[in-house]
């Protein structure tokens, strides 16, 4: 693949925040003026949610200080100066480890999901786990990763053995060519892959009676499962039908992502914590592309590294333009979850004002879980949280077609997801309440 | 023939008539419930606007909470003096006139003063705003202006200004308190009249990060506190606090003030 660089040029500065995942946040390890080198621990913390913060940079501690992160909020963050010195921490390889200290190994590591959730966690939630499922509908992210196939399916198995989970399935996206293609050619423990369409009623368990493997590739719609999809993802493939509130470890299922699989295998067989991942740069840049860049280097380079802004840009978008946050200044640090970022120009940018809604119902038309967009919205707006909850705000997947399509430009997405974090205030209060 | 069917029908109609009206005068006197009749002329008396101000869910109980479980005859903010000295002949309790309070913006930063960092398209209002990204203000504390107190107000009493944040129409406020519940900031606050000088800051911000991103800002450099005569002001995390009890209006602070966040209210 020709459009995937690495990035290798200094950043002037390197931000890491201390939080990157959905849990608690780290303090810092190291203080003002001291040296890091390479993989040196800067963040740790206690408790059950955790994801220990490496340094991927060489370099001085300039600050810690709450900066702008990706996801639009200030994190509490350690800048760095970094400096041209190779200096790493001993990477410490541990192949044929047993899988308790594999998971130990993936904990202290500090892999987190695509979905922000640490990886260990998601290996195991507590729940019996049956199959785990990997994400691989971003197709710009799968094809990043191609070149390193057969670490990441590697991985995957680590992965699978560190869990105690018996299959796997990987989910590619259909009209994404090239990486069907690798993974047919792709060649794992000396045998080729099952590579199955999903057709009909025929869900992953029939292709595993099938194919008598216990890693297959399937090959979903033309559709991307973002994080918030993750209960259609699950249905979808395995053909479990979830019921609202529930999570995917309730019908014995879990998720992960393809970079949380190749980091599984750096860190396992290569030691090495987890420094960097792949985003994609798309919009109005000069020369749109993957790129594999360390955690902590701001978007500014990234996207220079992509040949610059294409004309005046008028919003920076992390994480794609449907679901995704826009942070007003480039100089927000790519983090952990961060998987894509999209550019748009001055001119493309709306800024049409909301109106009143017209009873057009396009948005009911579009929504893919078959909501009533318009009408939750209006309740949000007028405050009767409890109404959206009847009217099933919770489950909305937050993909941004009703927004996108709607004639008034009403900013439904924002007022449902508004909406669910009161109802979700509303039921830790009742919860708090109950255990009183 | 005809005759008879008119006669019958009307005489059944009264019958009927005569035996449900029999029934429900019995049943109205058997079943009757004891309510106290305080309980409706204080609702009488109460504005009936069903706000909320009071803390109680309505005017109602309200009434109900004065009667029967003593809560304050002055319970009510938008009745104000003259509802609670009714309420109190009524209960025979003696009431004296307290100072209005009304709502205080604690935040002079606004359009000009304050950095704008980013345009905001989206749902009006601050913690719409807020469940986003962080303030579109260079400041975390201060007035987003995006007026999610307007909508709290039932009365009509406050607006956006000219300078981006809210104006309080002292007229039409009850002093019911639902912008300052409603404010996620915590810009807003009840003061007095005769509280004649305020720190119009909430920055808890080190004084270097307030120079960049307001013109007004509270730096914590303590000069207030030193020239105070009364000790009524305390510096605590890089904000001035004033004492209101112990504050004599002297305006020592407004002059000494660096950067003009100390105020005299007029």
């Amino acid at each position: 693949m020709s459009d995937v660089i690495k990035l290798d040029k200094l950043p002037e500065k390197v931000i890491l925040p201390l939080k990157q995942h959905d849990g608690i946040a780290c303090a810092p390890l190291v203080k003002k003026g001291e040296e890091v080198i390479i993989g040196q621990k800067i963040g740790d913390c206690e408790g059950s949610d955790l994801a220990y913060v490496h340094s991927p940079y060489c370099g001085t501690v300039a600050s810690i200080e709450d900066m702008p992160g990706p996801g639009g909020k200030r994190v509490f963050s350690v800048v760095l100066e970094p400096t041209e010195c190779t200096a790493s921490i001993e990477f410490l390889p541990e192949k044929n480890a047993p899988p308790s200290r594999l998971m130990e190994i993936i904990k202290e590591a500090g892999i987190v999901e695509y979905y922000e959730k640490p990886t260990y966690l998601a290996l195991k939630p507590g729940a019996r786990i049956d199959t785990l499922i990997m994400n691989a509908t971003f197709p710009l992210i799968t094809r990043a990763y191609l070149p390193f196939l057969d670490k990441v399916l590697e991985g995957f198995k680590l992965m699978l053995e560190a869990g105690g989970i018996s299959k796997g399935a990987i989910v590619l996206r259909a009209d994404d060519k090239e990486s069907i293609q690798a993974f047919k050619n792709a060649k794992f423990d000396g045998k080729p892959l099952t590579v199955a369409p999903l057709i009909g009623k025929r869900h992953a368990d029939y292709y595993f009676e099938d194919a008598d493997a216990d890693i297959i590739v399937l090959v979903a719609g033309k559709k991307t499962y973002t994080p918030t999809m993750m209960n259609l993802l699950a249905s979808d493939v395995m053909g479990r039908r979830i019921p609202l509130g529930y999570t995917p470890s309730d019908v014995h299922l879990t998720v992960c992502g393809v970079k949380s699989a190749k980091a599984v295998y750096d860190a396992i067989n290569e030691g090495k914590p987890y420094l960097e991942n792949a985003v994609t740069v798309t919009g109005a840049v000069n020369a749109p592309k993957s790129v594999i860049v360390r955690f902590g280097t701001p978007v500014k380079d990234v996207i220079e590294a992509c040949g610059g802004y294409k004309g005046e840009p008028g919003k920076i978008i992390i994480n794609g333009s449907m679901g995704g946050v826009a942070v007003y200044t480039d100089e927000v640090p790519i983090a952990k979850n961060t998987t894509g970022i999209v550019v748009q120009t001055k001119n493309e940018v709306l800024r049409d004002e909301a109106t009143e809604c017209i009873h057009c119902a396009r948005c009911v038309d579009v929504c893919p879980i078959n909501l009533l967009p318009g009408r939750i919205a209006v309740m949000a707006d007028c405050g009767m949280y409890e109404k959206c909850g009847e009217y099933y705000a919770l489950s909305c997947i937050e993909c941004g077609e009703c927004a996108a399509v709607c004639p008034a430009k009403r900013h439904l997405v924002q007022l449902i997801r508004y909406s669910k974090l009161q109802l979700q205030k509303m039921n830790e209060a009742k919860n708090a309440e109950v255990t009183e | 023939m005809s005759n008879e069917v008119i006669i019958n029908s009307v005489a059944v109609l009264a019958g009927l008539g005569l035996a449900v009206g029999v029934m429900l005068i019995t049943a109205s006197k058997v079943f009757k419930v004891d309510s106290n009749p305080l309980i409706d002329e204080v609702a009488e008396l109460l504005p009936g606007a069903n706000c909320g101000g009071c803390g109680f869910a309505g005017c109602a109980s309200c009434a109900e909470a004065i009667v029967e479980s003593g809560a304050a005859v002055n319970s009510c903010p938008v009745g104000g003096f003259d509802t609670a000295k009714a309420i109190g002949a009524l209960l025979g309790q003696e009431v004296s006139e307290s100072e209005p309070e009304y709502p205080f913006v604690l935040c002079q930063g606004g359009n000009e003063r304050c950095v704008t960092l980013y345009d905001y398209e989206g749902v009006e209002g601050c913690k719409a705003a807020l469940m986003l990204c962080d303030s579109r203000k260079g400041c975390t504390y201060g007035c987003m202006g995006l007026g999610t107190c307007v909508r709290a107000c039932q009365f009509d009493a406050l607006s956006i200004g000219e300078n981006g944040f809210p104006v309080v129409n002292k007229n039409l406020c009850t002093s019911c308190g639902n912008c300052i519940a409603s404010c996620p900031n915590g810009v807003l606050t009840f003061a007095r009249e005769s509280e004649k000088v305020h720190v119009l800051c909430r920055s808890h911000d080190k004084g270097k990060q307030v120079k960049v991103s307001c013109e007004v800002g509270c730096i914590g450099c303590k000069k207030c506190e030193k020239e105070c005569p009364s000790e009524a002001i305390k510096v605590t995390n890089f904000l001035a606090e004033i004492d209101q009890e112990k504050c004599t209006g002297c305006g020592k602070c407004v002059d000494v003030c660096p950067q003009s966040a100390i105020v005299r209210a007029d």
